[in-house]
């Protein structure tokens, strides 16, 4: 049941009106969830592609630490990889994805470094493979940590314009419907008990 | 466009790889430590905080308090160990808090 409102004409155009707006504000609305949805899609493919292999690479890497680790020792470990090997640069930006600032980071080119910084003679094979793996990886991560924060916060503000498109829906546009119903309804019973009273006093006055 | 600041937060064994990648390391051994070891950095100006997932998986309070903004992004990786699978569940609850569902699997 519409909510109590005077049946008036006045009030009947301005519940048209809203709406009217009501309708357009949903059709914006469900839009951009389109739109966020399909550029959601992408970058969650992306990202589960991502952190497989990510993940997948860093375990292996730090199992092959483990493993150095216990051929070395700590101690030899800890100064074989006192000094980087490399220097991990990259530059931050935003991007605009409808209107949500989303991270864009993006690795500098760099000069070629020394691939290994310590002596071989001392350090086990497994060390060389990890510090590879992670020097390989490390553009790889942080790709990750711009696409993975991007999922974040496309998602919240999905499911938020989701809610709202769902309101507007079901709840204001039907309710408004409802309304604009019970308001000419209203309206065209005035019209039908003013027409019979005028017919009545006409069949008075004829009588007469 | 501005030079990022890169660091990892976790136990000696799992950041010690990132160190020789250029990455600024904090070895934490509790969960407090590293809590306050990621304030910190985040005061410094780090913009992208590798934590392991055995810390970050407690973090809530500092997750959720980033999320909204574009940095600081705090993004977990595995331990040692291996991963705990946190990460994957991770994209998987964004998909069905975005579309409703897991499509992945279909």
């Amino acid at each position: 049941m519409a909510k109590r409102v005077n049946s008036t004409r006045m009030e009947l155009t301005r519940t048209k009106k809203r709406l009217a707006t009501a309708i357009r504000g949903h059709k914006l609305l469900k839009d951009k969830q389109d739109e966020m949805a399909r550029q959601f899609m992408i970058y969650i493919r992306r990202n589960r592609e991502l952190r497989r292999e990510v993940d997948e690479i860093l375990s292996r890497a730090m199992a092959k630490t483990a493993m150095a680790e216990a051929e070395m020792g700590t101690s030899a470990l800890n100064e074989a990889l006192l000094v980087p090997s490399a220097s991990a640069k990259a530059e931050y930006d935003t991007k605009n994805i409808m209107s949500i600032i989303v991270p864009d980071i993006k690795k500098k080119d760099e000069k070629e470094t020394a691939s290994l910084p310590y002596s071989l003679i001392f350090s086990s094979e497994y060390l060389d493979s990890a510090t590879l793996d992670m020097k390989s990886v490390m553009p790889k991560l942080l790709e990750l940590a711009s696409v993975e924060k991007t999922c974040d916060m496309l998602s919240d503000e999905l499911e938020r314009t989701r809610r709202r498109v769902n309101a507007l829906e079901y709840v204001l546009i039907t309710e408004m419907k409802d309304t604009i119903k019970y308001i000419s309804m209203k309206l065209e019973d005035n019209e039908r008990s003013n027409l019979t009273r005028l017919m009545k006093v006409k069949d008075m006055m004829k009588e007469e | 466009m501005s030079e990022t600041k890169i660091a990892a937060v976790g136990d000696r064994a799992s950041v010690i790889l990132f160190h020789t990648a250029g990455v600024t390391t904090r070895d934490v051994i509790s969960l407090e430590e590293a809590e306050s070891a990621v304030r910190e950095l985040v005061v410094a100006g780090y913009n992208v905080i590798f934590i392991t997932e055995a810390f970050i998986k407690d973090m809530t309070d500092l997750t959720e308090k980033y999320r909204r903004e574009a940095y600081p992004a705090l993004i977990p990786i595995p331990d040692r160990s291996g991963s705990m699978g946190l990460a994957e569940k991770k994209v998987i609850d964004n998909m069905e808090k975005a579309i409703g569902t897991n499509i992945f699997d279909k």
